[in-house]
């Protein structure tokens, strides 16, 4: 079996290699993975199968240590995250690589479709490689939506909330469907644990027996070639996939590294305060890549609401799902393909336009909410980590508010200082720059002297009440 | 694979080294990041300064003559992005004006001792170790050194002792911290 990906040696270790081949049989096994020949030669364009893969990988590996810290519950997720990101060495790099990994996921998985599209390859008895492909751009959905609760941070909550809800829309079986998913009524541990299961062991099984089945039935078809070669043009010009290809997508995928790299030390990974289903400001935003679902939602109002969630989409995928079998033509060359290019087009055209739409209207109505919630999320991340403090010395209660307190403060920040509809929470105050006791007691006075201009100023409160506030406040942790 | 395009046998190496060094390169600098997060803050020495944290272990007319007394305390640990409270137990045991106060974990691989009044003895019964009511060894035991005695003093009329863990095995007394 000469092949050029057969490692040759001589002497000693050619007879070692000789000894281990004869038993494990390399040379088959890289005759088979390497020598698959490329009709038309090897391409960057081709790469884009081979860095999902690459990501795919990235994404276990990262996944799989930050579980060494991650605690799948309502108590303890956010905590065990934030400990990740502010504790761990290098754990914000860790997270942050799955975090941008799961976009460059996405924005992968799409690549690699437009290319199969683009050149047509989906034709030619591969409706069974392309259907293959299909169920794994649904399970790096799936990846996507299960993971996005995590964190259980108020994004996550609320985006959860809505996906959940959108669920709830299918005819008939929703209420069941939405209990399913929850775990019940009430969103908590028994939903992160139902959405840790499935993102950390069910998805990655499915999706490696898909990436199993995929490359199998795509080593079977053999790659199409170039669009714009007959087969024997094509077959003339052949290349193996070592080492031509796997340069390329070795090259590809070092860039795609460098990037995520470079974004995970630049940029934290967000991480927002701890889920609060009390917070009626909050502006909930799916990730970005699902803006455009998320926009028209926005043209379906009441009861017509299932059109733009489940129906539209549903139809779409059920059309990208089936192309092979609704576009029969063997031509390939996507300049006599109309219907399908212009399809394409028209389909792009429309995500990003409804993406567009989203960000402007959010632009126009919710800036600067969306702009408090990123510094809130901002000045979360640089708090210094303080501990859940469990011990038995921190379950001493805690002193009762004074009266001055519970009659002016306590309709907006709450009862016990734990925060409002309209004023934030005071726990933990006494940490934050620019609140030591005697800030706080001029702050009641004069707000906006302490950039706190939404809150009205106190002047009925007097200074030896403002004291006593200031003290409990303090006292809260 | 005999119709094999004639490619440039240098550009095939290239191309092939190429495709192992980057493949070296990035799990090289994924193996650093990784392998410092799963250490994580395993080899932190625990902070605290020189402090000492004195926790009571009761009134001095609690404690009869020679006669060992389990008395349990409850320290405080950071147990990862948890601050929360243990039990421990200590033995404690009267001889005149002075107290002796030991860990009740055995110095071999950690198990719990306890005092067994028939033989005048602490026993493991993990490894069959066992210590007189002094804390010595007794021959023949699986432990190195005898019981662990920890710092103690007596103010207010109160015994009060600091809590450490110390090291297995060892001949010697070396704080595990």
């Amino acid at each position: 079996m000469a092949s050029p990906a057969i490692p040759q040696f001589n002497g000693t270790l050619g007879k070692i290699y000789d000894w281990v081949d004869e038993r494990a049989g390399i040379s088959e096994i890289m005759h088979e993975l390497l020598d698959e020949p490329i009709p038309g030669g090897t391409k960057y364009a081709y790469a884009f199968g081979s860095a999902l893969l690459f990501i795919f990988a990235l994404q276990s590996i990262t996944g799989v240590f930050l579980a060494m810290y991650y605690v799948p519950s309502a108590e303890d997720a956010h905590k065990s995250v934030e400990y990740i990101m502010k504790e761990v060495p290098f754990g914000a790099f860790m997270r942050g690589m799955h975090h941008y990994g799961s976009s460059a996921m996405v924005i992968m998985v799409v690549l690699h479709i437009l290319q199969i599209v683009i050149w047509g390859a989906y034709k030619q008895k591969r409706e069974l490689l392309w259907l293959v492909g299909a169920g794994l751009f649904q399970l790096v959905l799936a990846f996507s939506l299960s993971g996005y609760l995590l964190p259980w941070d108020m994004k996550a909550y609320y985006g959860t909330v809505v996906t959940v809800g959108i669920a709830s829309e299918v005819p008939i079986l929703g209420d069941l469907i939405k209990r399913i998913i929850i775990g019940g009524t009430e969103m908590g541990t028994i939903t992160i644990s139902r959405f840790f299961m499935v993102h950390v062991f069910l998805l990655p099984a499915l999706t490696a027996g898909g990436i199993a089945a995929h490359l199998y039935l795509f080593r079977k078809a053999l790659p199409a070639g170039p669009f714009n070669m007959t087969e024997q043009e094509a077959m003339f010009k052949v290349e193996p996939f070592w080492p031509g290809q796997v340069f390329k997508d070795a090259v590809f995928s070092l860039v795609v590294f460098a990037i995520l790299a470079y974004m995970s030390w630049s940029t934290l990974a967000p991480l927002e305060p701890k889920a609060d289903p009390s917070q009626t400001q909050y502006v909930a935003r799916p990730e970005w890549y699902f803006l455009f679902l998320f926009q028209l939602l926005k043209y379906f109002p009441g009861s017509t609401a299932i059109i733009g969630s489940l129906v539209i989409p549903g139809i779409v995928m059920a059309v990208i799902t089936f192309l092979p079998f609704l576009d029969r033509n063997p031509e390939r060359h996507p300049l006599k393909r109309p219907f399908v290019m212009l399809g394409t087009v028209a389909l792009l055209a429309a995500i990003g336009t409804l993406h567009l739409l989203a960000k402007r209207d959010d632009a126009q109505n919710f800036a600067a909410q969306i702009k408090a919630q990123e510094e809130e999320g901002a000045r979360f991340l640089k708090e210094p980590f303080e501990p859940k403090d469990t011990s038995r010395k921190a379950l001493v209660a805690a002193a009762p508010a004074p009266e001055a307190f519970v009659k002016n403060c306590a309709v907006c920040h709450g009862e016990n200082g734990e925060g409002g509809p309209a004023g934030p929470k005071l726990v933990g105050i006494a940490k934050k720059e620019n609140r030591s006791k005697e800030d706080i007691v001029g702050l009641i006075e004069n707000p906006s002297a302490y950039g706190a201009s939404k809150m009205p100023p106190m002047p009925q409160v007097s200074a030896t009440d403002r004291v006593a506030i200031a003290d409990w406040v303090h006292s809260l942790k | 694979m005999s119709e094999l395009s004639e490619v440039d046998k240098t550009k095939r190496l290239f191309m092939g080294l190429g495709s192992i060094a980057i493949g070296a390169g990035i799990g090289g600098a994924l193996a650093y990041p990784i392998f410092q997060f799963a250490v994580g803050n395993a080899l932190k020495t625990s902070e605290g300064g020189d402090d000492k944290n004195w926790i009571e272990l009761g009134s001095l007319s609690e404690f009869e003559e020679g006669k060992p007394t389990a008395k349990k305390i409850t320290i405080e640990i950071r147990d990862g992005w948890v601050k929360s409270s243990s039990d421990e137990t200590i033995w404690v045991v009267k001889k005149g004006d002075t107290f002796l106060t030991f860990t009740a974990t055995c110095p071999h691989l950690g198990c719990k001792v306890n005092w067994v009044p028939e033989r005048s003895e602490y026993f493991c019964p993990c490894h069959n170790s066992a210590f007189e009511v002094t804390g010595e060894r007794k021959p023949g035991a699986a432990s190195a050194r005898g019981l662990d005695s920890l710092e103690h003093r007596v103010a207010n009329g109160k015994l009060e002792v600091v809590f450490q863990k110390f090291k297995n095995l060892l001949p010697t007394k070396e704080v595990f911290s």
